[in-house]
């Protein structure tokens, strides 16, 4: 009776913690939220250092998409409002990684100046940008596996150029670096591909993309700055791969670096 | 200066900060002139009452009286789709 007792209190005892934390964390999830509205609702009453604070309380944690989505648009927008100097300001709200999701204004509560300005500084940014998401190491480490990790992030360099077609972008090097993000992205495409026909049973299906990654599917540059480099030897090739790809870097055995026009896209 | 003589100063009326916002968003027009689109942050006007127009091409114009308070913070906002 009394081990009963005891017995009891400790469950009970438990699922007051699980509770305490379980409304901790949500709390914790429903802040950015509540802080977005916040500085939303100071934005409109043209409160606007107030909402910038608020919103620099937010911190790094952003809950859902949406949310991080509209804090990422007023913590660009709102340095224009607050003052001079706002130049600057919006470089460094579009330029920060994070804010990579933001393409084009989105917040229907801007004037119409606003877009025309904010188009301006990502056309500006945009190349620097689009390197940057293409220099990665884990860009790098993907096409030397050719596994499918750095699909994303390509992906995401290829709508950045697009962008940047489309903002009319004057930049040589983007040409080269469209065709560099197109060719990989068919190369682990296929990969991935012909890895499912292996699990299902079936022989790999030819395809288009195959065929159109062929010329990108000799060994290509991987690392940041990366060089070019030749096939590897036949005893690497037979060992490495069976129905898999592999995509060759300088860091593998019998690489050498020589010329080639689409590496030098790498470089820049 | 002669006694007795009257001249003439000029004083100029000391100058606040305002800012202006407005839902979804509106032209500004202080006391007759253009002040520029919404948000405007730091828009000097002189202490004291001044007329604002809000004008949206589709929602339209309102106006407002301003008081330019040395106290501060001036916040004029406004929403035009109500």
């Amino acid at each position: 009776m009394r081990l009963s007792s005891q017995g009891h209190r400790h469950e009970s005892g438990t699922l007051v913690i699980v509770g305490i934390v379980l409304v901790a964390a949500g709390s914790r999830a429903r802040a950015p939220r509540i802080r977005s509205s916040a500085a939303k609702d100071l934005y409109a009453s043209a409160a606007y250092e107030d909402a910038l604070s608020t919103l620099s309380r937010t911190g790094r944690r952003l809950g859902a998409p949406d949310v991080a989505r509209q804090v990422d648009e007023y913590r660009a927008l709102l340095p224009v409002c607050a003052g001079p100097h706002a130049g600057s300001r919006i470089d460094r709200g579009v330029d920060d990684p994070r804010r990579n999701r933001w393409r084009g204004w989105t917040a229907a509560d801007a004037s119409p100046r606003l877009e025309p300005m904010f188009a301006d500084v990502r056309k500006r940014l945009l190349p620097s940008l689009i390197r940057e998401r293409f220099r990665t190491r884990e860009i790098a480490r993907s096409i030397r596996r050719a596994s499918r990790g750095a699909e994303p992030q390509l992906t995401e360099a290829r709508l950045m150029i697009a962008e940047a077609e489309e903002l009319g972008v004057k930049d040589d090097g983007l040409a080269d670096l469209s065709v560099l993000v197109d060719g990989f992205l068919q190369l682990i495409r296929s990969v991935g591909r012909s890895t499912a026909s292996r699990a299902a049973g079936r022989p790999p299906r030819p395809s288009p993309s195959r065929a159109a990654a062929a010329p990108s599917a000799r060994p290509v540059a991987s690392r940041r700055g990366s060089r070019p480099r030749q096939p590897a030897p036949r005893s690497r090739v037979a060992r490495g791969r069976r129905a898999r790809a592999h995509v060759y870097s300088v860091d593998d055995e019998g690489v050498s670096p020589s010329s080639g026009r689409s590496t030098s896209a790498c470089r820049r | 200066m002669t006694a007795g003589k009257t001249i003439a100063v000029r004083v100029e009326p000391p100058k606040v900060s305002v800012s202006v916002n407005a839902r979804p968003w509106a032209e500004i027009v202080l006391d007759g002139d253009s002040a520029g689109q919404t948000p405007i942050a730091n828009l000097l006007v002189t202490v004291g009452p001044h007329e604002m127009v809000f004008r949206h091409p589709q929602f339209g114009e309102r106006k407002q009286t301003v008081d330019g308070d040395r106290e501060g913070p001036n916040r004029i906002a406004a929403d035009l789709t109500k």
